[in-house]
């Protein structure tokens, strides 16, 4: 009994992985080939998956052909400032809604609280014209001041915030503490797990993020490397599957290295939050 | 000096919510006001705006191609949230008692849901291409006939669908998972002793204390299968072929930035406001009454 459920249970993992892996192994593969290979694949054997005659040849022509260097950059700068402010910005707002008393906090939590459920996609028409009317259209700051707070990452630094005994304030308070420097000093050095979380639920978000910088932004200087995969496929490259593959592999390798080293942290946020990248 | 001091530490807690606030109020709370005004304008990209009442909202519900986006959602949504929570939930129940391998595998059964959208959508674009890709491949071997897929009018949604669902079941079947979690021991335990067989004790036991997780899940994915799905639309289909995965926030972004029409690319947005509102309300009312 004990030994066939261990062997279904391994025969569903199989399943899963098979489903999972497969496409996506098949898929980087295509990276590594040239297109004459790949238009020779057909019906299944061991080239379907691997290459006959492995090749960076795509790699280069792909760095050539998105200005790799200035893409990666604006992508990495991007992602880092949302995540450093949103850290911030977000805790210094969760700090006083968990631990300060002041007039109107019920209210403006709740406000804050619901625009949580307000996706991205539906208010799209709108801040784009706010971005405009402030004139930060085509700017990196379009990608980066807008996501500066979120709903979610003052919920959820508030959550650590007030678990946090209140006599510690007191004491530290009495002691002639500043509450700025009590912030700094003592309760986020205390805060590192959930900010290190958060900051990877906004990292990965950010990387991932497609549908604003690909509205805001139509200068090629300033696009990130989701959008610049796209605009290489909408462009000339309609029919080179291996280019975009390369694309494919550059644009998901950092964010699965990422994942790797920091799954602990990753799937202890969305299992307590629900909250996917 | 005192009451001065006095008086800026209660300014204090308002300068910390400040930033938040301000980004928060320009760029969620105005542009949310902002939406509803604009669905009662003629509005152009440039920024004309003239208000003219209803119009935009009876245009919408005579128009065909509205029609057509609001049909291809609700499909998309109630296939997804079906097939996409019975996986999830299938496989968190059969992994459950095997989570030690499940943690080494985890890992790699993760992947989809971290990689980007983008190159999730490239990669089943290739998946399904009628001369290269590898499911054609595979039918090849089978000696069944090449397939269009996402260039077939009749398979487009369903296999648009499926990418989804591979990208994002591994993230659902996680939360299910930490759902079993918290279900006690002892309680299998007492079901086993009174004879439970398996499945009943998944009827009976298991269900029943997952129904908060469950609930959870459903509206989570009812809300992304109507709002989280632009970046495949628009990598993997464009809206085609003839219109048939053309969801409604596609359809209202094309509406607004390739059409042009601001004001009623506003009222759909509109419309799918009220719908999210709409399920977040009805999960607060299922909620409260659990908990009474």
């Amino acid at each position: 009994m004990r030994d066939s459920r261990a062997t279904r249970g391994w025969v569903l993992l199989a399943v899963l992985v098979l489903a999972v892996v497969v496409p996506i192994f098949w898929g980087f593969s295509l990276a590594f080939r040239s297109n004459e290979e790949i238009a020779r694949i057909g019906g299944l054997s061991l080239h379907t998956f691997i290459p006959v005659r492995a090749t960076l040849d795509n790699f280069t022509r792909f760095f050539a052909a998105v200005n790799i260097w200035r893409v990666l950059g604006v992508t990495v700068f991007v992602c880092l400032s949302v995540t450093a402010f949103s850290l911030l910005v977000n805790s210094l707002a969760a700090y006083a809604f968990a631990r300060m008393s002041f007039r109107g906090r019920g209210v403006l939590f709740a406000v804050v609280v619901a625009t949580m459920i307000l996706p991205i996609e539906i208010l799209i028409v709108p801040l784009y014209r706010v971005v405009k009317d402030v004139g930060l259209m085509n700017s990196l700051a379009s990608l980066i001041i807008p996501f500066a707070a979120s709903g979610f990452g003052i919920f959820f630094m508030r959550q650590f915030f007030a678990g946090i005994p209140k006599e510690l304030d007191e004491a530290a308070l009495m002691d002639g503490c500043g509450r700025t420097r009590f912030f700094a000093q003592v309760l986020l050095p205390l805060a590192r797990t959930p900010l290190v979380t958060l900051g990877l639920i906004v990292f990965l978000q950010q990387w991932d993020s497609f549908l604003v910088p690909v509205t805001f932004i139509s200068r090629t200087e300033n696009m990130v490397l989701q959008v610049a995969i796209n605009d290489l496929y909408s462009h000339i490259y309609v029919n080179d599957v291996a280019l975009l593959a390369a694309g494919m592999v550059i644009g998901a390798v950092p964010v699965i290295a990422v994942f790797l080293f920091t799954q602990r942290y990753y799937i202890a946020g969305i299992t307590t939050t629900g909250i996917k990248g | 000096m005192k009451t001065r001091a006095l008086r800026l530490a209660g300014l204090q807690p308002y300068l910390f919510v400040a930033p938040a606030l301000i980004v928060i109020g320009v760029f969620v709370l105005y542009p949310v006001f902002n939406l509803f005004y604009l669905s009662l304008c003629k509005a152009n990209i440039l920024g004309r705006t003239k208000f003219i009442g209803l119009d935009n909202f009876i245009s919408m519900l005579t128009s065909l191609d509205f029609a057509n986006s609001l049909r291809a959602t609700i499909v998309f949504m109630v296939v997804v949230v079906v097939v996409q929570t019975a996986l999830a939930l299938l496989v968190a129940l059969l992994v459950e008692s095997e989570s030690r391998t499940m943690g080494v595998l985890r890992t790699l059964y993760f992947i989809p849901v971290v990689i980007p959208f983008v190159v999730a959508s490239f990669l089943w674009k290739f998946i399904y291409d009628p001369d290269v890709g590898l499911i054609n491949s595979v039918f090849q071997a089978l000696h069944l006939p090449r397939t269009g897929f996402l260039a077939d009018p009749s398979q487009a949604l369903g296999s648009l669908i499926a990418a989804c669902v591979w990208k994002a079941w591994a993230f659902f079947t996680m939360i299910f998972l930490s759902g079993l979690k918290e279900i006690p021991r002892e309680l299998y335990e007492s079901a086993a002793i009174e004879g439970a067989r398996p499945i009943q004790r998944i009827w009976f036991v298991t269900l029943p204390l997952l129904r908060r997780v469950l609930l959870f899940v459903i509206v989570v994915t009812t809300m992304d299968s109507v709002a989280r799905v632009f970046t495949p639309v628009f990598v993997m289909t464009q809206g085609g072929p003839r219109g048939v995965t053309d969801l409604l926030v596609y359809y209202d972004w094309r509406t607004a930035f390739r059409v042009g029409d601001i004001g009623f690319a506003s009222a759909v947005a509109v419309f799918m406001f009220v719908f999210v509102l709409i399920i977040n309300l009805v999960q607060l009312g299922i909620g409260r009454e659990r908990d009474a």
